[in-house]
């Protein structure tokens, strides 16, 4: 299937397609740079595969040339990159926005980490750096030392701007009123209903990808698990994954078991989490002290079966660090109890009226758009979109473990609850699985003399598809993509709230569960 | 004595100090300078029934003029450094200013880069570190009570001046 | 309204005596690192692998320091697992919360 399809693209591109390489299930193709806008419509609108990534590599020292990465995800386990090369002379390259609009913020992010121009771009704005970076500072470029400080600049953000009688503007943020990250958004209302909405992030951006470069491979694991707190085991795992796919090294089965329960535990206390916030931004503080209490069992949890509230330091390269075998028994009795009291807090929940009220029809994402900007998550299985990394791309211990992925059509926050409701029953389920069969044998095999190259790793968190790009140059990290399932959701949040009145934002924002830091990075 | 004796009457002094100090209350404005937050995620426990610090009267408040303390976490990114002055600046004195977490304390895993700052005190004074990566919420509890004891002494600095 | 009733009465009182009684963190967690100077041999395994950086070693008259911060520390449990002598243990510790950052430290010295 997979050769019979590369030869259709080649076919079909013939003279447009330089190069052609093969790693594990990533196929890269290296094509002409002014067909890449024709060949990726092709991949996306004729052969039905979501863009997953773009991303940039600064390859000057070796080929000369900037290069840009274009990622598919293709049925039967399979990746397409296409590559181009990119000059410094001529540090252009066509935007693909108009054909996809989910290649949005990643053209944009290119630009400003790397110095290379979309050209058409329809909002060529900055997106990381704020007006006070100087032009001419590209922090990604292998020639940018990570510890300038760039000086700061006067410039201005000129943001959208919606016009007419009685339209006014209210700006929220970076710092908000509730315990959350810092972001700005900016709404135009007239009364209540909301007429536009522009989200502006990066607020902490802390330079990670950068960072990844300056570490050596066993330091780089617990930075990703600090990309975005709670999907530590997510990150870590994925970025492990890469690392392991590059040094062909097949974790022993035991640790993969670990994994896998680690994974949906991370699942269950942020669907909890989620559940809860929903709860108190409709007002119904009982629901809300129920499920932050649920959240709070499954914390005190991991804590006496890892060492960390948050699943913090398991993953490492070649397996898990500890353990957890003999605490097969706590886990599943802890979890039986669990399962009893979701169940009645959702019925709770969902016979409130007032609850109902406030959660139907509201922040409405419909499948075309969840499509065009690659939603992903329960956000995206919410909005009738079936996609599930653990299923469409297998890792860990998930080939050999039964679950069903639930998916709604609605695309309102009722849909985004009670999807995550569904995964919680599937996740304690997949534990309990894997509880059963956890194999015998060691936890981690010694992953040394890692050779030069590259490879994905990737993982389904809580909030959706994570993708690592990790490439190994003499054993350390040359270059490290991260691509978190906030940095395709965030977009759809100015889609969302449109037609809704301001009091439902905070409401639609948590059913999102949208991360800043992991979008920031 | 065995060690859960000298634990039970550590306890007991720090119920005392609670009972004694926070006949006031104290309201906390968090604000997050570039944190993971992992540390959010705790400080938002700390509201849930089982920490519930509101029975000591410590409060989360919406706007730092309202606050007696902020809670900062993160390493403080370029981005946020504005804000986090101004957040500052906004706060009546007297205040005082908390960071949690490894990032907040001095840069944690990030350190110092093209975009982090590299610890909270480079920026604005601090007078309480929480160590921790995230702390665990008890260990915030226990870090206010080591912060209420500097509010007082800074309360009776502001007297003495007068 | 009733069904509310009764799962508040079925769930009584969750909230923990802390800071009344001691919480002590189950075993296996990562708390404040511990030095065990006798047993140090002054390599430097630790400081290579602690990702902050919040372990340091260096010479002052005569005398060597070793230094470990725990303003910083993600408690990752690195410096313990490469250390060869077993001289850096992470305790059950986590009420760390102090005043200053020189209270966070933990030095050993030896003549050299």
């Amino acid at each position: 299937m997979s050769e019979e399809l590369i030869e259709t693209i080649k076919k079909e591109f013939r003279s447009n397609v330089f190069d052609e390489t093969v790693s594990n299930n990533e196929h890269y193709l290296t094509v002409k740079k002014e067909a890449a806008v024709r060949i990726c419509d092709y991949l996306y609108h004729t052969l039905d595969f979501p863009l997953i990534s773009i991303f940039a590599t600064d390859e000057r020292a070796k080929d000369g040339c900037f290069k840009i990465h274009y990622i598919f995800s293709c049925k039967d386990d399979m990746f397409i990159i296409i590559k181009i090369k990119v000059e410094e002379t001529s540090p252009r390259f066509a935007t693909l926005t108009h054909k996809i609009p989910a290649a949005n913020w990643y053209e944009r992010e290119i630009q400003d980490m790397f110095g290379l121009v979309p050209v058409g771009h329809p909002d060529p704005r900055r997106l990381i750096h704020f007006e006070d970076w100087p032009a001419g500072f590209y922090p990604l470029r292998k020639d940018f030392d990570i510890r300038t400080k760039p000086p700061r600049v006067k410039g201005e953000y000129i943001y959208r701007r919606v016009e007419g009688e009685g339209v006014y503007e209210i700006p929220v943020g970076p710092v908000h009123a509730g315990v959350i990250e810092p972001g700005h958004f900016r709404f135009s209302v007239a009364g209540e209903p909301i007429l536009n909405l522009e989200i502006r992030h990066f607020y902490t951006h802390k330079g990670v990808e950068k960072l990844f470069e300056s570490l050596s491979i066993d330091k780089a694991v617990f930075l990703a698990e600090r990309i975005s707190g709670d999907n530590s085991v997510a990150h870590s795992a994925a970025f492990c994954q890469a690392v392991e796919k590059v040094a062909g090294v097949d974790i022993p089965p035991h640790a993969k078991y670990i994994r896998t329960i680690l994974l949906e535990l991370e699942r269950i206390y942020n669907h909890f989490g989620d559940i809860a916030g929903i709860a108190t931004d409709v007002a119904y503080p009982f629901g809300a002290a129920h499920a932050n209490r649920l959240k709070e069992q499954v914390m005190q949890l991991n804590e006496k079966v890892t060492g960390s509230r948050l699943l913090r330091g398991m993953n490492t390269t070649g397996g898990v660090r500890r353990d957890i075998g003999d605490k097969n028994e706590l886990i599943s009795k802890e979890l039986a109890t669990l399962q009893n009291n979701f169940r009645e807090l959702m019925e709770l929940l969902i016979s409130s009226p007032s609850v109902a009220d406030r959660i139907e029809t509201t922040g409405r994402i419909s499948n075309e758009i969840a499509k065009g900007l690659h939603v992903v998550g329960p956000a995206g299985r919410a909005s009738g979109i079936d996609g599930d990394t653990r299923r469409d791309h297998p890792y860990a211990a998930y080939p050999e473990l039964e679950f069903k992925v639930p998916v709604r059509k609605a695309g309102d926050v009722n849909a985004r609850t009670l999807v995550r409701a569904d995964e919680v029953y599937e996740s304690i389920m997949l534990i309990q699985q894997a509880l059963s069969r956890l194999p015998e044998g060691d936890i981690r095999t010694d992953v040394n003399q890692i050779p030069d190259g590259y490879a994905l790793g990737y993982t389904e968190a809580p909030r959706g598809e994570t993708l690592y790009w990790v490439h190994i140059s003499n054993g350390r990290i040359e270059r490290c993509k991260v691509r978190d399932p906030s940095f395709c959701n965030w977009l759809a949040i100015e889609y969302a709230v449109l037609d809704n009145i301001v009091p439902d934002f905070p409401i639609i924002n948590k059913s999102l569960s949208l991360s800043y830091s992991g979008n920031d990075m | 004595m065995t060690i859960e004796d000298e634990r039970e009457i550590m306890g007991q002094r720090l119920h005392e100090k609670i009972k004694n100090i926070f006949g006031r209350s104290l309201s906390i404005r968090e604000v997050d300078a570039g944190s993971c937050n992992a540390c959010e995620v705790e400080i938002t426990a700390l509201s849930n029934p089982i920490y519930d610090m509101e029975r000591f009267g410590i409060h989360i408040v919406a706007s730092p003029r309202h606050a007696d303390m902020l809670l900062v976490t993160g390493p403080v990114t370029r981005n946020m450094e504005l804000a986090l002055l101004k957040t500052y600046n906004a706060t009546p004195e007297p205040k005082l200013v908390a960071a949690m977490g490894s990032c907040a304390c001095n840069g944690g895993i990030f350190g110092e880069t093209y975009a982090s700052g590299g610890g909270v005190d480079r920026f604005i004074p601090v007078d309480l570190y929480i160590p921790g990566c995230p702390p665990r919420p008890q260990a915030v509890i226990f870090g206010l009570m080591v912060a209420v004891d500097k509010l007082e002494q800074k309360i009776r600095k502001l007297e003495v001046k007068a | 309204m009733f069904e509310i009733l009764i799962k508040t009465l079925k769930t009584g009182t969750v909230t923990t005596k802390y800071p009344q009684k001691p919480d002590i963190a189950p075993l296996g967690f990562r708390g404040k690192p511990e030095l065990l100077p006798e047993k140090c041999n002054f390599c430097g395994e630790c400081v290579k692998a602690c990702p902050p950086g919040v372990i340091w070693l260096d010479e002052e008259k005569g005398e060597k320091r070793f230094t470990l911060s725990c303003c910083g520390c993600i408690f990752c449990g690195m410096c313990e697992e490469v250390c060869p002598c077993g001289a850096i243990r992470l305790t059950r510790e986590y009420e760390l919360g102090s005043k200053t950052k020189d209270d966070l430290l933990t030095i050993i010295r030896r003549r050299v």
